[in-house]
């Protein structure tokens, strides 16, 4: 935790006595509920400090105590105007002093239907509550921005798409910021899903035919599925796009692509291509495919890494020999599966399970690894089943994961209050600066 | 004492004129408006152009949605507008009181025709920096008229401000459209018909498929749906209309009263993507009631926290928590539940189909399937699907009688008036009766489905 920390806690002890003077408490030896539920969770040295209030809305104070790399917050508790109140039992957060990235970027979207308003990607400083926007749509006349990604992390190169009226992909390089239209090079193919390979040059992207339904009654309101989709490969030294026959065919739909670190492998989602997609969603699961990558070309036949009769794969995402992927019952989107977990997958052992100590009930869907793989954020929808917000994990190197926390806000009732939700969280390691200005030249 | 007359004047004016003319328009400027003290909210306007103004405007919009308040404020607004007017005017020796009562007319109507509260805020916090700006002026003895002459300016001017206001058309159709918007709002459905008549629909082809929503939710469909300017399938479901605050607001409303929360809720967010905050107290309001039918707690539990902060919602807020207190909510179904669940369709009669075939049966789903088909003039289905629901009806409605007698005789359960009156539109057609005759069944289902074969 942060420098801060000590001069926080010692304003708390004051506010505590001031606040507290004419209440007398309870000792009790039960934790207190709080929202978010931060009991118990590891955060990184130097994360902004947690902040939480009661879940049932009682008044509170708090103070904190560093020992060693434990932190005990000792919660009192007690309704507007009654002069008792509970001493709950001091609860512990673990500090660990594996690092993580100092950013985070995210796009944040009304978890709208068709349209949409305002949207834009943002970033955020972790060991503060600054969150910055990196591109609105304002700058991009309205249209839609998504799939951002930086690649390995560096925040002086990004690729986001822009659609609508005189839209594209825009790539920045430094100061250079440029925007193709993929869909007037070779194949005339949109990019949807992308993969920037390690050495720079090369993005796969997933090339899909999306369509979003609507159930006519129970809790799931969105449907979304692919009637098709194909791998591309773009070559931006040359800003040309090539395919390879296994993975631009008609038998199967092929998406959600990810390279393996040494950028030998190509990794991706793939299910066969069925008619009627809208009424046999169910039937449509995508399994863990590979194919290998070599010169600048795919090569060899794509293998199955990794299919299952009852789940459907999406977002693998690779750190080491450990594949972390979404699973849900069937279909493409999950972030609209409330069933839609996260499973972790030994790529050397091909043991597979799900990752029972980050889920909720609720959907967990997109998820990133840090740049040194002891960290994942992920998001989630278990607050309120709609708006998903970001949570983070550490990882132990040998398949385990911490309880997850919330990312911290200055106000927590800013999750509940924010309108908006977060999507494809991903690390960045520096500042990825405000980008609105540069790129409103571009339209 | 004699100062105050004029702005006393002024503001009973402003305050009947908005009262009387604009209750409605400013109600509406409510439902699309918004106000939270949240943080989001507020980065947001400072983000846009004005904020104070805005965010000052958004704060008083609020107020809107209660009675008299918008006159109130707005008559305050202008008065306030007048006398800083007339301290200006002070500081360059003028002391007309008719002058700034003609700049606060000015702004009155500068309010009454702008599309939200912020101009007029925007004006008035002008004003107000110039007045302090003119507080550096040495202060001079203002040059008077004689006290009558103010008075009397100041009472003809409100007076024709008032009548202009009264006279225009635009401040008439807009109040009338609000009118409409709000009756529907409040599932007001005589307050509908009152507004959206056969007259007032063959003026304004947008208000009818809301006079239908309101005969449907009556149970009266099928007796009068041809009395409205019908013409096509969108009069009914607005199909092919183009996707805007209206058609989005029409299909919440409607996909509600049809018992499909899900699709409600589809199309409040649609329309809160044309809203300028992205989102407004009518939506939150129908989302937070939407979710509470669904039995999604949680999120009527977010919206109603977020509702809670703005000002004036606390009773409703309470209302529906106490409301969840005492019920459950629903269990979500399970990945084997929702992969069955049917997906809606663009076409409305789908739908409605739909509805029916998977037991989401609301009172008026069988009239606008049935009523469909006669605007489609598609006899044999609608006869097909009449005979499966006929009893549901102790008197069969008149245009079903109309359109049964058509496709099949006489059939023995149809009223004697009908087969009169058709026995008369026979005779008619065939006689080539007179302009006057043809008029007397202008009305009839028979005339609409010989109009535009």
């Amino acid at each position: 935790m942060t420098k801060g920390l000590r001069i926080s806690s010692m304003i708390a002890g004051v506010a505590l006595l001031a606040s507290c003077g004419k209440i007398s408490f309870t000792q009790s030896d039960a934790l207190p509920e709080i929202f978010p539920d931060y009991i118990g969770v590891t955060v990184p040295e130097g994360m902004a400090d947690l902040q939480f209030k009661m879940a049932d809305g009682r008044e509170m104070s708090v103070t904190r105590e560093r020992v060693a790399d434990t932190l005990f917050y000792s919660v009192k508790a007690w309704s507007k105007g009654s002069s008792t109140g509970i001493a709950y039992a001091p609860f512990k957060v673990f500090v660990s002093h594996d690092s993580i990235d100092p950013y985070i970027a995210y796009r944040l979207i009304e978890p709208n239907y068709e349209g949409w308003r305002e949207m834009g990607i943002y970033s955020r400083e972790l060991a503060s509550y600054k969150e910055k926007a990196v591109v609105r749509n304002s700058a991009t006349g309205g249209g839609c921005v998504n799939c951002h990604t930086f690649p390995g992390g560096d925040p002086s190169r990004l690729m986001f798409h822009a659609r609508g009226k005189g839209g594209g992909t825009v790539f920045r390089d430094g100061d250079d910021i440029r925007i193709l239209n993929l869909a007037t090079v070779g194949l005339h193919r949109q990019g949807t899903y992308p993969a920037w390979h390690p050495s720079g040059r090369y993005i796969a992207y997933s090339s899909n035919s999306t369509q979003q339904s609507f159930p006519i009654a129970g809790s799931q309101q969105v449907e979304v599925y692919d009637h098709f989709s194909d791998i591309i490969l773009m070559d931006l030294q040359t800003d040309s796009i090539t395919t390879f026959e296994p993975l631009f065919d008609d038998k199967s739909m092929e998406t959600f692509p990810t390279w393996s670190p040494d950028g030998g492998t190509l990794y991706y989602c793939s299910a066969p291509q069925i008619e009627n997609v809208g009424e046999n969603r169910a039937k449509v699961r995508y399994a863990l495919k590979a194919v290998d990558f070599r010169d600048g070309a795919f090569c060899g036949e794509p293998r199955t890494v990794f299919s299952s009769d009852s789940l459907s794969v999406s977002f693998p995402r690779i750190y080491g020999k450990w594949l972390l992927f979404t699973a849900s019952a069937y279909g493409t989107f999950p972030i609209w599966h409330r069933e839609a977990d996260l499973w972790l997958l030994d790529m050397e052992t091909g043991a597979v399970r799900r990752v029972e100590e980050v889920n909720s009930p609720d959907t967990e869907s997109y998820h990133s690894w840090s740049s040194n793989g002891k960290w994942t954020v992920f998001s989630s929808r278990r607050i309120d089943g709609r708006y998903t917000r970001l949570y983070f994990s550490h990882f132990d190197g040998e398949g385990h994961f911490t309880k997850p926390f919330l990312l911290p806000q200055k106000n927590p009732e800013h999750n509940t209050l924010r309108l908006k939700s977060y999507n494809i969280p991903e690390f960045v390691k520096g500042d990825p600066g405000k980008l609105s200005k540069q790129v409103s030249t571009l339209f | 004492m004699k100062k105050f007359i004029a702005p006393l004047i002024l503001f009973t004016g402003v305050f009947l004129a908005t009262l009387l003319l604009q209750k409605h328009t400013f109600e509406c400027q409510e439902f699309d408006g918004l106000f939270l003290l949240s943080g989001d909210y507020f980065t947001g306007m400072f983000q846009k152009s004005f904020p104070i103004s805005g965010i000052i405007a958004d704060f008083l919009t609020q107020f809107f949605r209660f009675g008299v308040y918008a006159p109130l404020i707005v008559a305050v607004g202008v008065v306030l507008a007048f006398f800083l007017v007339r301290s200006i005017l002070a500081r360059f020796c003028i002391g007309w009181n008719v002058l700034a009562a003609v700049f606060a007319a000015g702004l009155w109507v500068f309010i009454a025709f702008a599309p939200g509260a912020k101009r007029g805020v925007a004006v008035v916090l002008i004003l107000l920096l110039v007045w302090l700006l003119s507080r550096l002026l040495p202060k001079r003895k203002p040059l008077a008229l004689k006290a009558w002459v103010d008075i009397l300016g100041t009472l003809i001017i409100t007076g024709g401000v008032f009548l202009f206001l009264f006279l225009s058309h635009d401040v008439r159709e807009r109040e009338k459209a609000s009118a409409l918007k709000s009756a529907v709002a409040m599932a007001d459905w005589p307050r509908v018909l009152s507004v959206a008549t056969p007259e007032a629909c063959l003026q304004d082809r947008s208000m009818t498929p809301f006079a239908l929503l309101a005969l449907g939710e009556g149970g009266q469909l099928g007796n009068y749906i041809f009395n409205f300017p019908v013409r096509s399938r969108a009069d009914l479901d607005m199909t092919g209309v183009e996707e805007s605050t209206l058609s989005y607001f029409y299909k919440a409303v409607l996909y509600e009263n049809l018992h499909c929360p899900n699709e409600a809720i589809h199309n409040l967010f649609q329309l809160a993507t044309l809203q300028e905050h992205s989102q407004s107290f009518m939506i939150l309001r129908h989302l937070i009631a939407d979710y509470f039918i669904l039995g999604n707690f949680d999120m009527a539990r977010k919206y109603c926290e977020i509702l809670s902060r703005s000002t004036l919602h606390g009773q409703y807020v309470r209302y529906f928590k106490e409301q969840m207190a005492a019920s459950a909510p629903h269990t979500p179904d399970s990945a084997e539940v929702r992969k069955n669940i049917p997906l809606i369709s663009h076409d409305a009669l789908y739908n409605l189909l739909l509805f029916q075939a998977s037991g989401i049966d609301a009172p008026s789903t069988v009239d606008r399937i049935l009523c469909t088909f006669l605007i489609d003039r598609d006899l044999e289905r609608f006869r097909s699907v009449f005979a499966t629901v006929r009893d549901r009806y102790t008197v069969i409605p008149r245009y079903y009688e109309e359109a049964l007698i058509f496709a099949e005789g006489a059939p023995e359960d149809i009223s004697q008036e009908t087969i009169q009156r058709y026995t008369a539109f026979q005779a008619s057609m065939l006689s080539m009766g007179s302009a006057s005759q043809q008029r007397a069944f202008a009305d009839t289902y028979w005339v609409y489905y010989l109009s535009k074969q």
